[in-house]
């Protein structure tokens, strides 16, 4: 199988995307109108075996960038390389291969299961579409594996509760036992305890199996508890990379709000939005310079004039800031 | 508002010149050849050249096409095989009829729809419901070639209060105004009812009522407008079955409209005729519906920006 | 079609045996004047008590009477016995085709919502063109200028019937393809004409199928007034169309030939218009109102 290798040696690289842009069409009085760039300069690379974290605030682009990770969407600018393959101009023969590989997770559990197919059903059209055996000894296997008995076989998607479901679309993902997982916000719609279950589960799959996952979420405890590394998002950019371990020493004014807004107890999204000042701005009149310019406390002229670019320091952490905090 | 109407003019020629296109080409889905058809086989070979070279079939497709285009931009829909007048001339002579026609099946259908569905709204459930209801199942399904002759028997032979057929006094006019506005009025009066039901829980309607305004005044002066528009729409969309019906309604009482002088072109193979008359109409029905959506935008602001 | 008409309760498979209870008293009637018609065209050749298509000439016209209860035609024939014959021909072009434009319908709709862009664009421009004439307005054009003839009649209905079906399946699934079941069958590694069969499809047969079932009613409906204007099946077929034709010029001093027809067409159409409404709001409990079949 194709695979990209780091130059610098430090580990196989599953994925990169460079100057990745996604813009969609928009319409407007007049029909068309100029598209909105929702994604900008998009520069990233993802590592085997690591669990990167993809934060920001609600309609910063995380999900549109998970889209584009796994080719459901198509970048319009940029190059995004999966498992080797050119997702920009995947070939159809490609589709299967790639999958193989790489599988997604997605926010809504009751969604992405198809409501008229039993557990069987689903996992097992999975392991046939890729050659594999689909045994319900294997199959059992499966749900053991994610913490469901075997009686979901038999089960249709409105007879699970929502955390079994996220668990059966979860087996339903590792079935094909991919590299790549990219997860958008899997736990966001379930109930607290759940959400910890289903961490924990990741956590350990991601040891068990070796699988290199992707993230998405917009709760920084979450991050911190299961991932290695953490890129933060802010209105379509990237503006901080930086270790797990090192969040409390976030260097970019948005990535430290995102923390000060952490209260003692659980965070909810709201409370995070109060914490920031003034309301995100809009993809459609995105504001001059630093994106986060408008709300951040330590702005200067320079930041109303120049985008700050995405440089990696001495420690190999990467931060787009004219004038960032000291750690 | 006119930035709309513009947009929606620009959606309109493409959809314009395919009906257009259709139209022509109508004339060369004929299997066999046209001319044999309108002239008959026994005809004379000089008359059938004449006729082939008067439609312009010895031609190549493209220029009879660009002819044909150049002679719609000039209201010029080409000659009658039969009468050997101008299209356009015989349509326009028929008109009339036809705008009467319909006028008066619109009026029925309004004037059945909106008492029956207003009742039946105020009362949901009760008998009168379920009565309107049941007589607007029965009339949508009630075709118009059978609902005319059951009108005629009854009421002009039987009875003999109304002329059997033909155009002339406004009581030549009833039969037909009813048959042809019947299957209107029950799919209106269905849709009344249930938009007034609908407007009639909004927060508004339930201000007014706590106001203290009596039942009717409220439907009347409030709910009753609003559930208006969305019945503008539907009235613009079913002008299509309106203008069908009529067709068979002008048929089943030889009325002289659009639709009679059709079936007699048919009936006498004048295909520039059929051309011409199919074409008009659909004319007509596009221009109904873009006057619908404009109406309809202008009532209700939120489409303009859809 | 506003709102999408995707069930968003959960596919209720054990409850599929009681779906016909499930539908409302009118549907039931609707369903039980529905099986009978069938019934009689099924069994039309042995239910008839003569040849319908037999020529009494000495009793032409007859009204009703104890051997023929729905009288005779102009040509002396059992009207009654044509009119099972009748619900054969009515039934089966219906059928044949709402069969026909269902599945054009359907495909097109699949394609041009799913993948959008200039095909998409393309179809539906000729989607809208066919609209702007009103119904029967082109069915009686094309049946003027192919011949009439009942497999013209037959063409002609669908060449226009798949339009309806094509809009409707394409709405469904512009909504159906942004759904992350959708998107997971993508990711999946299936092909495209796998997610559309498997994935896609399904969930858009309940709303085809109310459709389907007013697009009976209209077809029947559209049938005889082709054959009311002459332009259906040949005069003598017992179609009910052509007899209505027949009835047309001898309505003052026989009625019974078209009314009897007539009213053959009127319970039929209301058969279905009664299962489709009981079946609409059986799938979807938010809607209602009466489809078009005018
Ligand atoms: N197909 C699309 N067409 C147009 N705009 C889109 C499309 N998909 C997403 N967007 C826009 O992109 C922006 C980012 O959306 P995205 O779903 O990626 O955000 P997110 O960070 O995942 O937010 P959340 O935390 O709420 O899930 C939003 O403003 C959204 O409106
Ligand atoms: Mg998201």
């Amino acid at each position: 199988m194709p695979e990209v290798v780091d130059p610098r040696g430090d580990g196989t690289i599953l994925a990169r995307l460079r100057g990745v842009e996604m813009a969609f069409p928009t319409r407007g009085w007049l029909g068309a109108e100029p598209p909105v760039k929702i994604l900008q300069n998009i520069d990233l690379e993802i590592r085997a075996g690591e669990s990167l974290a993809l934060v920001g605030e609600s309609g910063g682009g995380k999900s549109t960038l998970a889209r584009l990770l796994v080719g459901l969407l198509k970048a319009t600018a940029g190059s995004v390389e999966v498992m080797g393959y050119d997702l920009s101009r995947l070939h159809r023969n490609q589709r299967l291969p790639l999958y193989r590989q790489l599988q997604m997770v997605f926010q809504d559990p009751s969604g992405s299961l198809d409501e008229r197919w039993r557990g069987r059903a689903l996992l097992s059209e999975m392991r046939r579409l890729h050659g594999l055996d689909a045994e319900d000894e294997t199959l059992i296997r499966l749900l053991t594996e994610v913490g469901l008995s075997a009686d979901t076989l038999e089960r249709f998607p409105h007879q699970l509760s929502g955390g079994q479901r996220q668990r059966l679309a979860l087996a339903r993902a590792l079935a094909v036992e991919p590299r790549l997982l990219i997860a958008d916000e899997p736990v966001s719609a379930l109930d607290l305890s759940t959400q910890a279950h289903i961490l924990r589960l990741l956590r350990q799959l991601q040891a068990h199996r070796n699988l290199t996952l992707v993230l998405v979420s917009h709760d920084l405890e979450t991050v911190a508890a299961c991932c290695d590394r953490v890129a933060v998002m802010y209105l379509g950019r990237i503006v901080e990379v930086l270790p797990a371990g090192h969040l409390r020493r976030a260097r970019h004014p948005y990535s430290r709000a995102l923390l000060d807004s952490l209260p003692s107890s659980r965070p909810s999204e709201r409370r995070l939005r109060q914490a920031i000042v003034g309301e995100a701005p809009s993809f459609r009149q995105p504001p001059p310079g630093c994106p986060f310019q408008p709300r951040c406390g330590v702005a200067e002229a320079r930041c109303r004039q120049q985008v700050p670019v995405l440089e990696a320091d001495a420690d190999g952490n990467r931060l787009a800031c004219h004038y960032p905090l000291s750690s | 508002m006119v930035i709309f109407i513009l947009r929606r003019l620009g959606q309109l020629l493409p959809v314009l010149l395919g009906v257009v296109t259709l139209v022509f080409l109508l004339l060369h889905f004929i299997p066999g050849d046209p001319v044999d058809l309108m002239l008959g086989e026994q005809a004379m070979a000089t008359d059938r050249q004449a006729l082939r070279s008067a439609l312009g079939l010895d031609q190549p497709l493209w220029k009879q096409y660009g002819r044909y285009l150049s002679g719609l931009v000039r209201g010029d829909l080409g000659l009658s095989v039969h009468s050997q007048r101008s299209v356009s001339a015989e349509i326009w002579s028929r008109f009339p009829a036809s705008f009467e026609l319909m006028v008066g099946g619109l009026v029925v259908a309004l004037g059945l729809a909106l008492p029956l569905g207003t009742a039946a709204a105020l009362r949901p459930r009760s008998w009168i419901d379920g009565g309107a209801m049941a007589v607007s199942f029965l009339g949508v399904s009630i075709p118009n070639f059978w609902l005319g002759p059951l009108l005629i028997l009854a009421f002009a032979v039987h009875l003999d209060w109304l002329p059997v057929s033909g155009r002339g006094t406004w009581q030549h006019l009833v039969l037909p105004a009813i048959t042809l506005g019947t299957a209107m009025a029950a799919m209106l009066s269905r849709l009344v009812r249930a938009s007034l039901l609908d407007a009639l829980g909004d927060d508004y309607v339930r201000t007014a009522r706590a106001k203290g305004l009596t039942a009717s005044r409220v439907v009347l002066g409030h709910a009753l407008p609003n559930a208006l528009i969305p019945v503008v729409t539907v009235v613009g969309l079913q002008i299509g079955g309106l203008l069908s019906g009529a067709i068979i309604t002008e048929a089943v009482f030889a009325w002289p409209g659009i639709g009679s002088l059709l079936l007699d072109g048919i009936q006498s193979r004048d295909y520039p005729l059929v051309q011409g008359c199919v074409l008009v109409v659909a004319l007509i029905y596009v221009l109904v519906n873009l006057l619908t959506d404009i109406l309809y935008a202008w009532l209700d602001p939120r489409v303009r920006l859809a | 079609m506003k709102g999408s008409a995707i069930p968003t309760k959960p596919s209720p498979v054990g409850g599929r045996r009681r779906w016909l209870t499930a539908l409302g008293p009118a549907a039931r009637v609707g369903a039980l004047g529905l099986a009978l018609f069938v019934v009689a065209a099924l069994l039309a050749p042995w239910l008839a008590t003569s040849d319908p298509l037999e020529i009494r000439l000495e009793e032409q016209l007859r009204p009703p009477s104890v051997d023929h209860p729905l009288g005779q035609d102009g040509n002396g024939a059992d009207i009654l016995s044509r009119l099972l014959f009748g619900a054969r021909i009515s039934l089966s072009i219906g059928l044949t085709v709402v069969l026909i434009s269902a599945f054009i319908g359907i495909t097109v709709g699949l394609i041009s919502g799913y993948y959008g862009g200039p095909l998409d664009s393309l179809l539906m421009r000729f989607v809208d063109i066919l609209l702007a004439f009103p119904g029967l307005l082109l069915a009686i054009a094309l049946v003027a200028v192919l011949g009439p003839a009942l497999s013209n009649v037959v063409l002609a209905l669908a060449a226009l019937g798949w339009v309806g079906f094509a809009r409707l399946v394409r709405g469904q699934v512009m909504v159906l393809k942004e759904r992350p079941f959708v998107l997971a069958a993508q990711t999946s590694g299936a092909s495209d004409g796998r997610i559309l069969l498997l994935h896609v499809l399904p969930h858009v047969l309940s709303p085809v199928l109310v459709q389907a079932t007013f697009g009976i009613a209209g077809v029947v409906l559209a049938e005889s007034s082709l054959g009311f204007l002459g332009l259906g099946a040949p005069p003598g077929t017992p179609s009910w169309g052509a007899m209505l034709s027949e009835g047309r010029d001898v309505l003052f001093i026989a009625p019974h030939v078209s009314i009897f027809p007539g009213l053959a067409i009127l319970l039929l159409v209301l058969a279905l218009n009664f299962v489709g409404d009981g079946l609409r709001d059986h799938l979807d409990p938010r809607r209602q109102g009466l489809g078009g079949t005018s």
